[in-house]
């Protein structure tokens, strides 16, 4: 098999690279197809860590605004994750009749809720992720989510 | 057909492989994000074990004994019986300063910084019999008489406490028994307790009230004496007593369904032999001549019932702060008031 044949080896050459491109890629896609999978179910229970944390100091504050008489002051400020696996992510609270904080990240766009209940009127507000208050607002007599600053 | 053999092209056999190589090196990016994101992961699972509400929880105990503690000193300072409310004044301050003091010693432990502050104060008077003896007004111009007026013009009654030593006194019809009345200044909406006996020498505690009409009762778990009725507590010889409290959703506590400001009356004194105090929010009575005015020691007075002045509640403001937490709130602390 001495003699090269020139058509040959450059087919054989390029089916060879062809051949290994389709398997490699194939292979790289779905290795990143399962990191972003796994990124965004991280992310989906992350998400619902820090809401049900936040959740969870709005009922506080609830109880605290309830226990007083009169007009309190009331202000929790935690310390929370500013990104979740890489991504930034908003706190909406929505206030209604059945009231929710909703959790959405930026990318890939995950979306989580959490349910409420609560005593005191809730009042509408958006914040970013990171340091989040929640404030008794003595004005409007609701509380609100605001950014710690 | 390719040349799979190593006789061939010495170049071929060095550049074969290089695909492997960027693929390898591809995949090894890739598990490096998926460590980064299982780190994540193990970050999130730390982040659920982290319990936050402990913090209000704090805050809420906090409240609490301060307003146990705030009661206490009005209670000892009203205690006191002076004839004039500045050393109650002074004393329940001083009290509350106290308070403010040694719970910042404690709580700066848990690193909370505390503060509790009067704001204000409201005067009442004390009207008390000690004397075990019949309920009868202490008008000394004229003969004591079994039906008299307590108080007039009052809008809040606290620590209504009535003791009966001996129960044998007691009527067991209703229209003989002691009565403790509350009705509107100007109005017909009155507020019944009735003390009497219910044949069987257990103490029997009736309350009526109107609007809706509502009457309830219940006895002393125990015959004997002295049986306690704690009016404002909701109490009968010790016992839960829910016809001072709520019946069928109503609510029957002192004054209820009464607008303030109400009189408080006595009927049939005279079938009823114990002790009684009261603490009402009316600072004016030393006028009322049914009562006397406090003189002397009141346990060797000879002209009872006596009136004292008393503090009747007292507001302060709290305020507690930790690095999580900023509560500041005003309590208006009132012993014994029924809920």
């Amino acid at each position: 098999m001495t003699p090269k044949r020139g058509v040959s080896t450059t087919l054989a050459y390029v089916l060879m690279f062809a051949i290994a491109t389709i398997l490699v890629g194939g292979l790289l896609i779905s290795g990143g197809n399962f990191v972003e999978d796994q990124r965004e179910q991280v992310i989906r229970t992350e998400l619902g860590v820090v809401g049900q944390q936040l959740a969870a100091d709005l009922a506080g504050a609830d109880r605290l605004v309830a226990a007083s008489d009169g007009t309190p002051t009331v202000n929790i400020s935690r310390q929370r994750p500013a990104s979740v696996a890489g991504s930034g992510y908003r706190v909406k609270l929505v206030a209604q009749s059945d009231p929710y904080l909703r959790l959405t990240s930026s990318r890939p766009d995950v979306s989580v809720t959490v349910g409420l209940s609560n005593r005191t009127a809730l009042g509408n507000s958006t914040v970013w992720g990171g340091s989040v208050e929640i404030v008794y607002d003595r004005t409007t007599d609701r509380l609100v989510i605001e950014d710690a600053s | 057909m390719a040349d799979l053999t190593s006789r061939g092209d010495h170049v071929d056999g060095d550049t074969r492989g290089q695909v492997l190589l960027v693929a390898a090196f591809a995949l090894a990016i890739t598990f490096v994000a998926l460590a980064l994101v299982a780190n994540s992961a193990i970050y999130t699972e730390n982040l659920a074990t982290r319990a936050g509400s402990e913090d209000t929880t704090d805050v809420l105990t906090f409240r609490d004994s301060v307003e146990k503690a705030v009661g206490g000193s009005i209670r000892a300072a009203n205690e006191r019986e002076s004839s004039t409310f500045g050393p109650i004044d002074t004393a329940v301050q001083s009290g509350i300063q106290n308070v403010s003091d040694w719970t910042s010693k404690q709580e700066a432990r848990e690193s909370a910084l505390v503060s509790v502050e009067h704001v204000t104060n409201t005067q009442g008077t004390r009207i008390a019999q000690s004397n075990a003896s019949q309920f009868l007004s202490s008008n000394t111009s004229t003969a004591p008489r079994p039906n008299w007026t307590v108080a007039e013009d009052v809008s809040g009654t606290r620590a209504f406490e009535i003791t009966v030593t001996d129960t044998a006194t007691l009527a067991t019809t209703s229209s003989d028994e002691f009565t403790v009345t509350a009705t509107a200044m100007g109005g017909t909406e009155s507020w019944e307790l009735h003390v009497g006996e219910d044949g069987s020498g257990a103490v029997e505690v009736t309350v009526e009230r109107e609007n809706p009409a509502v009457s309830a009762s219940c006895t002393a778990p125990v015959t004997g004496d002295p049986v306690t009725v704690d009016v404002t507590a909701g109490t009968v010889g010790g016992a839960d007593c829910p016809a001072l409290d709520v019946v069928s959703g109503k609510e029957m506590h002192f004054g209820a369904g009464v607008s303030t400001p109400y009189d408080i009356t006595i009927t049939n004194g005279d079938h009823i032999e114990g002790r009684y105090s009261l603490v009402v929010d009316n600072a004016t009575l030393g006028s009322n001549p049914d009562v006397s005015a406090a003189v002397g020691d009141p346990l060797t007075n000879e002209t009872q019932p006596y009136a004292y002045p008393a503090m009747y509640s007292a507001t302060v403001d709290v305020s507690y702060y930790t690095d999580v937490v900023e509560y500041r709130s005003e309590i208006r602390v009132v012993p014994g008031e029924p809920s």
